[in-house]
């Protein structure tokens, strides 16, 4: 578990320099300042992108993630974003044993996003605070990115 | 490089929240509906934070986007524009190069008082509603004086990048500073500049060595205020020292300068690299049950742009209805109020759906058969629109004249439909014989509420409102019951199949069912809600008391009849009574219908009846012995 104040200090000086040398990453948001939202290509899925947000779950006291897929096409010379949801999603995520779902509605628009279930996540990166941001992202963003770690280099 | 024309990069890229969208679609749906004059809007641009993978800084509009307050977050502000056009049409027949030139100049003009003005955004945008479609095109203007060219001579890593960047840090909404001869720096301004040849800018872009096509807009500023100057010294900061640099750029002019020809770019491309308007199609994500939700107040809303810009919606939308009766009537009720956005409709009803139902009464299908009325309408609305707030009380309404032969049921069928026209604002009378309006009509009178009754003939229909109770019966108007001069009583015994059944025209129903919902609606438009007034009107046009219809003749009249103060529903005496005694007077109606025939004095007048119509006979038959003996 990490308190609300550790997350976000860690969320500023941790994670944020992490994600911005993620190769796929290529927007960053960190408005407001208790939540980052980047974006990610899918170099399998051209056409299509991940939109990830990274917050506070004061219940769990951990880190949420939530994330949404944008498929983007063009017709009549106009290119369209759409969310779009696929039926299987581990043809798009690295699943491995997490549990995804589609049940996360988001409070500032009420629209749905795709959530990683933290419950597992005291076990899965330990309760030491030091570094706790940059240990959970090692393990939770290889959901999106198996070289992820290769930030750390 | 040395020797080349400048090279720049593209500014920025945008990204549009789904939160911006959404709040334009409700500013467009209740605040700007047919304005599409420019609109302000903010947002921040960050340099600090670039992702790795990009090659320039972003410009995200959110739901805060909107109004001229910065809004929350890091980087730098920026003002922008939005300019919502009405139609696609609309949106794609501006003339870009125009407008785009517009805003150049503008910003160019503007930031000779203050150089952040220099950047600037403003986005084109159409929101079409009905598909959750929202086109838009995001334009940051860069521009460069017409007679100016820029030629870089030198260039190198910054070395001394902690010294500007601390000044940043001190100056956070700064976008560009000037460095002295002896190395100070200072803000960028027409009266700092004359003895400076540094020109430092925050750089949006990272790609190596090439500045953002910003830079220009800020060089050409430079050259404006000093215009004998023929080199400078630009030094771009960006997050770090090791992306960041200086040049050396010669200023070259092959004419005059002139302060207002200026070269001009800055509509985004998308991720082909086209000049292409973009749309982010929001159907997919929105929960479905919201999409109808608003889709029904879209239809309702859109009202208000032009047609009736002054109808209250919400006081609709805030009405709980209690319908008496799930049949016909109360199945298209039902639907005309849910089209008007009523979110609340209780049914009631004791009786169950029968095979000969389903083709009149449009909450109905054949499977419906057999169940009860009131719960398979309301599951029925529910299917039609699933967040109208709707249930069914299967409940027998206690008849005048119709004795009590189970007391503790009847009198508890009595509590629950008293409480619920307690807890509703409104109270329709649906049913399908006179005594089973009566007590509903004296419950509406004690608890001052909204009454609206419709009963139907073979051919014709009459909807009303009965009057807003008050002791003084003078000035109200009167209720179904006002125009007897008998109490209602059992209808319904000894009655063979056609007299039971409600024989109408079928288009009957439809008509009346509609009238009274419109009736209704207008009333709540009036300021006192349930008025007396006479003749009045709301901002949907007549507000009649009662509309009767005549199929036959296919037309409608418009009547008023004033209360009559010995009612048998609606009298002071009777409501009165019923306020004191409770399910005790009500009982004692049922059981004979005379005693409220006696309370409210309709024995008396009757008896005046009796006896103005035996003089009549008894002059007639003195006439006629005369005659005879004549």
């Amino acid at each position: 578990m990490i308190t609300s104040e550790t997350f976000q200090y860690q969320l500023q000086h941790v994670l944020v320099p992490l994600l911005r040398r993620w190769s796929r990453c290529y927007r960053l948001n960190i408005a407001p300042k208790d939540r980052v939202t980047a974006f990610v290509s899918q170099p399998f899925k051209p056409n299509h992108f991940l939109e990830i947000q990274i917050q506070y779950s004061s219940i769990y006291q951990e880190p949420q993630l939530t994330f949404r897929i944008w498929e983007i096409y063009t017709v009549d010379d106009v290119e369209y974003q759409r969310p779009c949801f696929p039926t299987d999603l581990s043809h798009w995520l690295n699943m491995q044993e997490f549990t995804v779902r589609l049940d996360y509605l988001h409070p500032s628009d009420r629209n749905v996003w795709y959530s990683v279930h933290g419950c597992d996540t005291a076990e899965t990166v330990g309760s030491q605070l030091d570094h706790y941001l940059q240990r959970w992202a090692s393990v939770y963003f290889t959901i999106f990115d198996f070289e992820f770690s290769r930030v750390f280099v | 490089m040395v020797g080349d024309h400048m090279k720049f990069t593209i500014p920025c890229q945008s990204f549009l929240d789904t939160s911006f969208f959404q709040e334009l679609a409700r500013l467009k749906l209740e605040v700007l509906k047919l304005d599409s004059s420019r609109k302000e809007l903010t947002s921040r641009i960050d340099i600090k934070h670039i992702p790795k993978g990009s090659s320039c800084a972003h410009l995200f509009l959110s739901n805060e986007s909107f109004g001229d307050e910065p809004q929350s977050g890091t980087g730098l502000p920026v003002k922008g524009s939005l300019y919502n056009y009405n139609t696609i049409e609309d949106f794609k027949k501006v003339d870009k190069a125009s407008l785009l030139n517009q805003r150049a100049q503008e910003a160019w003009k503007e930031s000779q008082d203050d150089p952040n003005n220099c950047v600037r955004f403003f986005v084109i945008s159409f929101a079409d509603l009905k598909s959750y479609k929202f086109f838009h095109w995001v334009c940051v203007p860069c521009f460069q004086l017409e007679s100016l060219n820029l030629k870089v001579t030198a260039s190198g890593t910054l070395t001394d990048f902690d010294k500007y960047d601390s000044w940043f840090d001190t100056y956070p909404e700064c976008w560009s500073c000037l460095e002295d001869s002896d190395g100070g720096l200072r803000n960028f301004s027409k009266d700092e500049v004359t003895d400076c040849a540094t020109l430092i800018v925050r750089d949006t872009s990272t790609i190596k060595m090439v500045p953002s096509a910003l830079v220009k807009n800020f060089v050409s500023l430079f050259k404006l205020f000093v215009p004998k100057l023929d080199s400078i010294r630009l030094i771009l900061v960006r997050s770090d020292a090791s992306s960041s640099f200086w040049m050396e750029v010669k200023l070259c002019t092959d004419r005059e300068i002139s302060a207002s020809a200026l070269k001009v770019s800055g509509w985004e491309r998308n991720s082909q690299n086209k000049l292409t308007p973009r749309a982010t199609d929001l159907s997919t994500l929105l929960d479905p049950l919201q999409v109808a939700d608003q889709s029904l107040d879209l239809n309702l809303k859109l009202m208000k742009w032009r047609i009736a810009p002054e109808l209250d919606l919400d006081v609709i939308k805030n009405t709980s209805v209690l319908l008496l009766g799930a049949g016909t009537l109360g199945c298209y009720v039902g639907r005309a109020l849910l089209a008007w956005g009523v979110r609340e409709i209780t049914f009631v009803d004791n009786g169950r759906v029968s095979y000969s139902n389903p083709v009149r009464q449009p909450l109905f299908v054949f499977d419906s058969c057999g169940k009860p009325k009131a719960a398979t309408a309301a599951e029925s609305l529910r299917k039609i629109f699933p967040l109208v707030k709707t249930r069914g009380v299967d409940l027998q309404v206690p008849m005048i004249g119709h004795p009590v032969m189970n007391e503790t049921k009847e009198q508890r069928d009595f509590e629950t439909l008293h409480e619920l026209v307690r807890s509703h604002d409104v109270i329709f009378l649906l049913m399908d014989s006179r005594e089973t309006r009566w007590l509903p009509t004296v419950l509406g009178c004690a608890e001052n509420k909204i009454v609206i009754n419709a009963a139907l003939g073979f051919d014709s229909y009459v909807v009303m409102r009965h009057g807003a109770y008050s002791e003084q019966e003078e000035n109200r108007h009167g209720c179904y019951f006002c125009q007897d001069v008998v109490a209602p009583s059992d209808s319904l015994a000894d009655r063979t199949l056609d007299q039971m059944c409600t024989v109408t025209r079928p288009g009957v129903a439809l008509m009346a069912a509609s009238q009274s919902v419109e009736l209704l609606v207008s009333l709540l438009q009036h300021q006192d809600r349930n008025t007396n007034e006479v003749s009045t009107k709301t901002i949907l046009g007549d507000l009649p008391h009662q509309v009767r219809g005549f199929l036959s003749e296919f037309k409608t009249l418009q009547l008023r009849s004033p209360a009559f103060k010995q009612c048998s529903a609606c009298s002071s005496s009777v409501v009165e009574a019923f306020r004191a005694h409770g399910w005790d007077f009500v009982a004692a109606a049922l059981n004979n219908y005379k005693y409220v025939e006696d309370l409210s004095g309709l024995t008396n007048v009757q008896a005046k009846a009796e006896d103005a119509l035996k003089d009549i006979f008894e002059d007639w038959d003195e006439e006629l012995d005369e005659d005879l003996l004549v």
